[in-house]
């Protein structure tokens, strides 16, 4: 019983990074309409970026290093877009996949030259956890839970009552308006990696902070976020933040019944089952003939 | 020979066929019009297996044909053009061609071992076929040429003439004169009548009135889903509930 | 020196049949197989255990190619029917998960410490031993491979398989069943993947499931890329290219300090190739044949 409750709520935990996670990359398929493979690498970059400020030299708090990190990754996402994504606008999706398949390779390796393989933390005491009867919680997943929140909070703020928020939900919810808007679909798109890049940077250092950094980092976060996207229903913003918790609490509620080692796998398995039954939301829409 | 009996099909909200009846009894050519969006081409998808209907049966020579997958209906004789037409881009016309045919040795991998002359008969065989459709479309110097490189119109004519290398009992015709020049639709017409004097059967489905009048017997007209009206064309066109379907009151 | 050509040639022979496979599978047939690696490690690992546990060499060739082959047939029922980037997705997912269970089901893997010793292929009493054997045996495999692959091409099956390629429902409108079609493309590559596999596996002698992760994918795929408009020897050159070039750095009298980023700023290398390669393939107007999706 005591392990049901403390995977729960450290199913609820992850699944708050997960959501971040997943409502950027949902962002990005819904308005350019392909699979980012490097949205696993902003998450990743994110975090050494946050890493970076926080060692020595620089030494800054967590939270200065957080945002210094989100607005790096911003220009990343940004430069990214413009020197590879932008050229190929009305590629197929299969080449973009395969593009940012590359970028994905080369920010992963780039990460690796710097820093090396080794899996690191960052610099914060390591806190005694508060108890609740038997279930623990740290003050850094308190944190975690707070400023997912606040930022979750802040994005259905952003979309629902901005004018460009307006604007990035019009085009993820209906491809066609895509067309519709013409010379703004440019300015949208910028807001979108905006948005997206932030949502990646924040999760990235929210995960680090949770678990610990390393190069590989982003690939399965990646795939986390996929299946909550296909969970939520593509380009569907707050399905997919539900979807994020799903796939939280059901990585760590499955390994209650699965051996540890396929924790990663959980995800992978969400995916393929997915596609497979979800033929009209996925499929249908996907492959209609004319 | 083709009966459509209370076919419905919907995408979400909409109803693309709603209790659609339609019935080509021995009609040599049947047009099916009606205004944009009533449903004619997700009849054809529905007569084709592309679309499995919600209810209602399809029924071709007297069998139910609605949940059989496309290749099956293909192969008992229904041949189908697409609105936008479809042709294997990097493909040759040649090439094209030779892709429709219902048994084809060559296409599993062990008797292109060991039955290698088999295969290469049926090839033959079928490649003299091929070439006397290209010519009968006026595009036999173009053989070797990619598909891809034909303008709209001849797309039409290689996508016709792909349909046709499969001797199809009934042929699906999905706008055949739609946006192509007055010679063209010519060509298509003479091709068309003399496919129908060797006994072909044809549905239709086109907005050219004209065309309708020239090569169909009997004419369906389709609003919203449904079935509104039927009859001979010329009498068709002047039916005041087929006005009023296209023109409104 | 001739042993370090010796074996860049061993290495290229056996990524050759990996990537004809997936050549087959992406350029003839438009199936984009992101989990081409799973096949490569199933013939490695099948071919290792069953020779490892006394199997003959050329009985275990047979029955890992079987067995990786009989896989790719039952995952093909579920994935096969997805296309484009969902299907490239779910075989990616297929394959992390092969790699867990290699990591994972150590009562047979022996998990993360691999499987070592390995035997040397041998057959009808004789054992390739030196790299000369390999090189050649190899080769010769490659090049029935080829000759295999480039017959059906070649035929009408070949031509079908483009047929699907350029657009699938014209092939379905003519009668194609294309289910079957393309699972025979997708066991075709499979069985050249796991053929490179199992040689793989009796020529480095030990294997470990670190072997067979996304970054093969994707060198594979680089391989495809770079080679694509030439056909299935367009990926063979490819492969000498840029196996030549990976293995190649790893003999470069390089300083010690310097060696521990050679392998991350090469595979950098890789990743920025592969996005220029596309972005020239979209200017060519290539991988149009993909987009299913009409309107
Ligand atoms: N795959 C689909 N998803 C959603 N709605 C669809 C789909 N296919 C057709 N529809 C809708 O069904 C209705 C009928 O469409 P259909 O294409 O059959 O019309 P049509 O009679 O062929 O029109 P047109 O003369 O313009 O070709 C339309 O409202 C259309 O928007
Ligand atoms: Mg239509």
């Amino acid at each position: 019983m005591t392990l049901i409750l403390q995977s729960l709520l450290d199913g609820l935990i992850a699944g708050s990074i997960y959501a971040l996670f997943a409502t950027g990359l949902t962002l990005i398929y819904g308005t350019l309409h392909f699979i980012n493979f490097a949205h696993g690498e902003l998450i990743m970059a994110g975090a050494y970026l946050a890493y970076l400020f926080m060692i020595p030299p620089l030494s800054f708090s967590p939270f200065l290093s957080a945002g210094l990190a989100v607005l790096g990754i911003i220009g990343l996402a940004l430069l990214m877009d413009k020197a590879v994504f932008r050229p190929l606008r009305n590629a197929s999706p299969l080449l973009l996949l395969i593009a940012s398949l590359g970028i994905s390779l080369f920010l992963q390796n780039l990460a690796q030259a710097v820093w090396g393989a080794e899996i690191r933390t960052f610099p914060f005491s390591l806190e005694r956890g508060l108890s609740f009867g038997p279930v623990v919680i740290t003050r850094v997943q308190i944190t975690i839970l707070f400023v997912a929140a606040a930022t979750i909070l802040f994005l259905y703020l952003l979309l629902k009552f901005t004018r460009a928020g307006k604007a990035i939900r019009g085009v993820s919810d209906n491809p066609r308006l895509a067309e519709t808007f013409g010379v703004e679909s440019e300015k949208i798109i910028r807001n979108v990696w905006i948005l997206a890049a932030a949502l990646a940077a924040v999760g990235g250092v929210l995960y680090a902070a949770d678990t610990n950094l390393e190069p590989h980092m982003g690939i399965i976060n990646l795939v986390r976020a996929f299946a909550a996207v296909l969970l939520g229903g593509t380009g569907n913003v707050w399905g997919a933040l539900i979807g994020g918790f799903v796939i939280g609490l059901s990585e760590n509620l499955g390994v209650l019944i699965l051996p540890l080692g396929y924790k990663d796998a959980i995800a992978f398995f969400i995916i393929i089952i997915l596609l497979l039954f979800r033929p009209e939301g996925i499929l249908g829409t996907r492959w209609g003939v004319r | 020979m083709l009966k459509i009996e209370k076919v419905s099909k919907h995408f979400g909200g909409v109803w693309a066929l709603r209790d659609c009846s339609l019935e080509t009894r021995d009609w040599p050519a049947v047009g099916l019009i009606g205004p944009n969006g009533s449903g004619k081409t997700t009849l054809f998808h529905v007569i084709t297996g592309f679309y499995t209907p919600d209810a209602g049966h399809v029924l071709f020579d007297g069998e139910a044909i609605q949940s059989l997958p496309t290749h099956k209906i293909v192969k008992k004789g229904i041949g189908r053009t697409f609105q936008i037409s479809r042709i294997f881009e990097t493909l040759s016309l040649m090439d094209n061609l030779l892709i429709a045919r219902k048994h084809v040795t060559g296409e599993a991998v062990l008797p292109l071992f060991t039955s290698w002359k088999k295969v290469k008969e049926e090839e033959d065989r079928a490649r003299e076929k091929a070439l006397s459709l290209l010519a009968l479309m006026g595009l036999e110097a173009k053989k070797d040429e990619p598909a891809g490189n034909l303008s709209y119109g001849q797309r039409k004519l290689v996508e016709l003439a792909r349909t046709l290398m499969l001797d199809p009992a009934l042929i699906l015709l999905d706008e055949p004169a739609a946006g192509i020049n007055p010679t063209l639709i010519q060509k298509i017409l003479t091709v068309i009548h003399a496919l129908k004097k060797e006994g072909k059967r044809f549905l239709i489905i086109e907005h050219n009135m004209d065309v309708i009048i020239r090569l169909c017997d009997w004419v369906f007209v389709l609003d919203a889903g449904s079935v509104i009206a039927e009859g001979p064309p010329d009498i068709i066109r002047n039916d005041p509930k087929v006005l009023e379907a296209y023109f409104g009151k | 020196m001739i042993n370090y050509v010796l074996h860049i040639v061993i290495i290229s022979e056996i990524f050759a049949l990996f990537a004809v496979g997936l050549q087959l599978q992406i350029g003839d047939t438009g199936l984009y197989n992101f989990g081409h690696v799973a096949f490569f490690g199933l013939g490695a690992y099948a071919s290792a255990l069953l020779t490892v546990h006394g199997v003959p060499f050329l009985v275990s060739l047979v029955l890992s190619l079987g067995i990786a082959g009989g896989i790719a047939w039952l995952v093909g029922f579920p994935i096969l029917r997805l296309r484009g980037d969902y299907f490239g997705l779910a075989m990616l997912g297929f394959a992390e998960i092969m790699r867990k269970a290699f990591l994972n089901e150590a009562w047979l893997t022996r998990g993360p410490m691999g499987i070592p010793g390995i035997p040397r292929p041998s057959f009808f009493g004789f054992t390739v031993k030196g790299l000369p054997g390999f090189a050649v045996l190899y080769g010769g495999l490659l090049l029935l491979a080829f000759l295999f692959v480039h017959h059906v091409v070649r035929s009408p099956l070949g031509r079908v398989f483009h047929a699907i390629r350029d657009d699938e429902y014209s092939a379905t409108a003519v009668g194609k069943d294309t289910f079957r079609l393309r699972r025979v493309s997708l066991v075709i590559g499979t069985l050249l993947a796991a053929l490179g596999g199992v040689l793989w596996a009796h020529y480095i002698t030990f294997i470990s499931p670190s072997d067979f992760t996304l970054n093969e994918t994707i060198l594979v795929l680089l391989i495809v890329v770079l080679g694509s408009g030439w056909g299935i020897p367009g990926s063979i050159l490819a492969t000498f290219l840029v196996i030549g070039f990976q293995e190649g750095l790893r003999f470069l009298p390089l300083p010690e300090s310097f060696g521990r980023i050679v392998a991350p700023v090469q595979q950098m290398a890789f990743g920025l190739v592969l996005i220029l390669l596309v972005m020239r393939q979209h200017l060519k107007g290539l991988g149009k044949g993909e987009q299913l999706a009409e309107d």
